[in-house]
């Protein structure tokens, strides 16, 4: 059973190559150069381009179901801390913020293999169907 | 400064949702594939959404995400749903971010799906940027 300030353990996933972006942008449509074009990003002051924002939020599905955390989402947001370069590592950690009648909220924070804040985030979960499984 | 996105109809096609699953890294799901919850994302590629962004952009500014928010209104979409998208991106008063407000909705029956909220900060990048509202693969 789920208790407000329950952690659920660190999960992992990458390093998240070019490949990958490149595979993410054709699917997501999202053909921005600033995530592929290194000669962009680095006029624009990054080492290297960067990783789709929302590629990394897409993780949070994921890192639930590490979790084994399973329900229907009734909310999902999330805010880019900092910028994360191909080639990062993400380090995806969660824990129950809140329990409401309708709802349970997961409050997850990402970082990359610096251990820099890169997202911080959330999840609600309808009540009536969240579980751990 | 404010653009209008006018509905238009979308689906959730499998072979494209299997397409994203994959790309997420999402393990392969037999005949019906799980519609990942930031599956709607894909649509801000939509060209009447592009069009909408690009039309509140200089040649040499370019988007980036910061924030976003998906909320649902039912259960997890489902593959081969037609849907109709309608919206709108404002350009803040500071002209420093756009906020792009996509609403989903059944096509059947006119039923709230779901609602997608996006703020995009803007930098000045290389002129010409990728924002071709032709350009969606």
């Amino acid at each position: 059973m789920l208790t407000v300030g329950h952690k659920f353990p660190e999960t992992r996933f990458g390093p998240v190559s070019s490949r990958h972006v490149t595979a993410y942008a054709s699917a997501s449509g999202d053909d921005n150069p600033i995530h592929s074009d290194m000669d962009m990003a680095r006029s624009l002051g990054f080492a290297a381009p960067l990783i789709h924002g929302l590629f990394v939020m897409g993780f949070i599905e994921s890192a639930c179901q590490a979790w084994q955390l399973c329900g229907e989402v009734a909310e999902i947001e999330s805010r880019f801390v900092s910028p994360v370069t191909h080639g990062a590592e993400l380090r995806f950690r969660g824990r129950v913020a809140a329990i409401e009648p309708d709802r349970i909220r997961i409050r997850i924070t990402v970082y990359d293999d610096r251990d820099v804040l890169c997202l911080v985030g959330s999840i609600a979960l309808r009540a009536d169907s969240a579980a751990v499984t | 400064m404010q653009q209008r996105i006018d509905p238009v109809e979308v689906h959730v096609r499998r072979e494209e949702v299997a397409f994203f699953a994959a790309a997420l890294g999402c393990p392969d799901s037999a005949a019906e594939p799980k519609v990942p919850w930031t599956y709607p994302a894909h649509w801000l590629a939509h060209p009447t959404v592009r069009q909408a962004l690009v039309s509140l952009l200089n040649e040499d500014e370019l988007p980036v995400h910061e924030a976003q928010q998906f909320i649902y209104a039912g259960d997890r979409l489902t593959v081969e749903t037609s849907l109709v998208m309608r919206g709108e991106a404002r350009r803040d008063a500071s002209g420093q971010a756009v906020r792009i407000v996509i609403n989903l909705r059944f096509e059947k029956d006119n039923v709230q799906v779901a609602e997608l909220t996006c703020r995009l900060v803007v930098v000045r990048g290389r002129a010409g940027g990728h924002h071709d509202a032709d350009s969606r693969p």
